[in-house]
């Protein structure tokens, strides 16, 4: 069964700040929270744990509303992003917390306690203070205080926002691979989109308290609904165009562009993932696709991948990102060259004018 | 001597100096006065004496020692149990208001001792608004000043800032988030303060405590003035002794008690809290 939230509404005062969103996570399942910040992610995460009041709507855990209950009776895990341990408690003493206030006998207590610490890692340390391990042990922590209470369902608040890169690539997948063995419902709230690609089942893209677009980490990158998620998940050359009559191509400044993507004729926006575009000799003539004459406008090497500017005759640019490989040495400022795109990888999305009439 | 040591004993040297000229050398002054003779014709003659000592071991002085106590121990728990939450509140206050919370707050400090209690004999006095209010409900008047309980009053509504302040700096060093992971583990609102709050902000607790307690037992106005002739603590006895009496030797060793009762138990004090803060950590 796991989590639904049906309709759920924030307001303070007469300022909307979530809602109404409707979402649901299957038991088992991560769902990401993803969006900017102020898009109500955290504020959504905070009426489930029971730190806000809901306007409207409700949240329901295992099929029964969970809006009534204080926060101390909602069997919800929270990890915080600031961790929040209790700074006067040992490491062993932080995990047990919840333990002792349920009074659990001694003997139990040590061996879940035991059992949390071992699940992250932390095993030894347990007669340690929070003010004497590191950020990433603090999280540690923090997850096992949640962990050692088995509760219903996990929230996760930007639990790796406050880690430094590496160990923020590490701690994501020890999460999420402790979530897959505990079999654990998780919701994780993030605004980094490499985040939720990377651990999620499902995606719930918000912004401004709406909710944009619920999918597969695959969905919301390769089919995003709104300009918006294109936006905000991965690099994006996002393009004003407008089909035409035929509804068969685009005219994108002077240049068409043919899509796999039905349409009806208007104003649209075109998503071209700068990955999808391909750089080739200026005189191909490619069976299908898109072919477009261009020049190369600036070159950015970055190691692994190279950034390229092109030009294309029209008055449009496109970045263009490439795996950095010794044929593309020959790629400086002023080359001609053409730009394939695949009929596929021309996405068609609303344009910005016609969501807002 | 290094430069940064020689900067720091230049810095320091003046606030000692005030230290060591008008509270070491008086206090030094006092206790070695208490040690001298009484004489009616010259206030005290250098001869060595522990009679002012004996003198105070008489059940009407260890009553005042202990209404004293008392006194200061009351002020400070009803300063306590009233200003935890307040304390709480300020703290967690992210209104536009606070400002003025805050003042308000202040105000019985900044208001003269004289017109503060005199606003209390308007409440609590023969003719006060509570005997009024009595009196109507066909209960009858009795005396409501001249107690413990009015002077503890009188000195609660006058220290309440000084338990506040402190404990609303301690409470505000406590993450909101802490909180709400407390809560979010199980805790209900006894608890999180029990097991949470109440540690963490015990600092804060402490030196409120103690600043209200000090000042409580060695007041002078607010007994005089709410306890009347029935309640006499051992500041009045003092001011009595040095002005009425004159008997210096004798308000010194008086003095010299007051100081080891307000150490002792203050000592008492940090050792119990400590105590409970090591054992509420642990279960």
């Amino acid at each position: 069964m796991g989590l639904d939230v049906q309709a759920l509404v924030k307001r303070y005062s007469d300022t909307v700040v979530v809602g109404p969103v409707s979402f649901a996570a299957a038991e088992g399942e991560f769902l990401s929270l993803l969006g900017p910040s102020g898009c109500g992610k955290t504020t959504t995460l905070r009426c489930i744990a029971g730190f806000e009041t809901a306007t409207g709507g409700d949240v329901l855990i295992d099929g029964r509303s969970i809006l009534g209950l204080p926060p101390n009776r909602r069997d919800v895990g929270l990890v915080f992003q600031s961790y929040a341990l209790f700074p006067h408690l040992t490491v062993f003493e932080n995990v047990a917390f919840g333990l002792r206030l349920r009074q659990r006998p001694a003997p139990e207590i040590a061996r879940r306690v035991a059992d949390a610490l071992r699940l992250v890692d932390l095993a030894g340390l347990e007669g340690r203070h929070p003010s004497q391990l590191s950020g990433g042990q603090q999280q540690r922590v923090a997850l096992a205080r949640c962990l050692a209470l088995e509760p219903r369902l996990l929230l996760l608040d930007e639990p790796l926002s406050n880690l430094d890169l590496k160990l923020r690539i590490q701690m994501r997948s020890e999460i999420r691979k402790l979530q897959r063995r505990l079999g654990k419902t998780a919701i994780y709230v993030t605004h980094d989109q490499g985040e939720a690609l990377a651990l999620s089942d499902r995606i719930v893209v918000m912004s401004a308290g709406r909710i944009e677009q619920i999918g597969t980490p695959r969905e919301v990158y390769e089919t995003p609904r709104t300009r918006f998620v294109a936006d905000f998940i991965g690099a994006s050359n996002l393009l004003a165009g407008v089909v035409e009559p035929s509804g068969t191509t685009i005219r994108v400044g002077d240049a068409r562009l043919t899509s796999s993507d039905a349409s009806v004729p208007g104003p649209v926006t075109v998503l071209i993932r700068p990955e999808r575009i391909r750089v080739v000799a200026p005189d191909t003539a490619p069976a299908s696709g898109n072919l477009l004459s261009a020049r190369v406008a600036e070159v950015v090497y970055l190691g692994e991948d190279l950034q390229l500017t092109l030009e294309v005759d029209g008055g449009i640019s496109l970045a263009v990102s490439l795996k950095a490989t010794v044929a593309e040495k020959e790629l400086t400022p002023g080359t001609a060259v053409g730009a394939w795109i695949a009929r596929e990888d021309v996405r068609v999305l609303p344009s910005p004018e016609a969501r807002g009439a | 001597m290094s430069r940064h040591g020689r900067l720091a004993v230049a810095l320091l040297a003046p606030g000692l100096a005030v230290l060591v000229v008008f509270l070491i050398v008086p206090l030094a002054m006092i206790v070695v006065i208490s040690f001298f003779t009484y004489s009616p014709t010259r206030i005290w003659v250098p001869v060595p004496t522990a009679e002012n000592y004996g003198k105070f071991f008489h059940p009407y002085y260890l009553g005042v020692t202990w209404t004293t106590v008392k006194v200061g121990l009351l002020t400070t728990l009803a300063c306590a149990v009233l200003g935890y939450p307040l304390a709480y509140m300020l703290a967690r206050m992210r209104s536009r208001w606070l400002g003025l919370c805050l003042f308000l707050l202040v105000t019985p400090l900044m208001v003269s001792s004289v017109i503060r209690i005199f606003g209390w004999l308007v409440i609590l006095g023969k003719k006060g608004i509570v005997n009024s209010a009595l009196e109507a409900a066909g209960l009858g008047a009795m005396d409501l000043l001249h107690n413990v309980t009015a002077v503890v009053i009188g000195l609660t509504e006058l220290l309440l800032p000084f338990m506040v302040l402190p404990l609303m700096a301690s409470i505000e060093n406590i993450p909101r988030a802490v909180e709400e992971a407390a809560r979010n583990l199980g805790a209900t609102p006894l608890q999180l303060f029990r097991r949470v709050l109440l540690p963490l902000s015990l600092p804060g607790l402490v030196s409120g405590s103690l600043l209200v307690y000090s000042v409580a037992i060695s007041a002078l106005v607010t007994p005089a003035l709410m306890g009347g002739r029935k309640v006499r603590m051992l500041g009045n006895l003092v001011y009595d002794e040095v002005l009425t009496s004159l008997n210096w030797p004798f308000a010194a060793s008086i003095a010299v008690i007051l100081l080891v009762f307000t150490v002792a138990v203050m000592v008492a004090y940090l050792r119990t809290l400590r105590a409970l803060s090591r054992r509420g950590g642990r279960a």
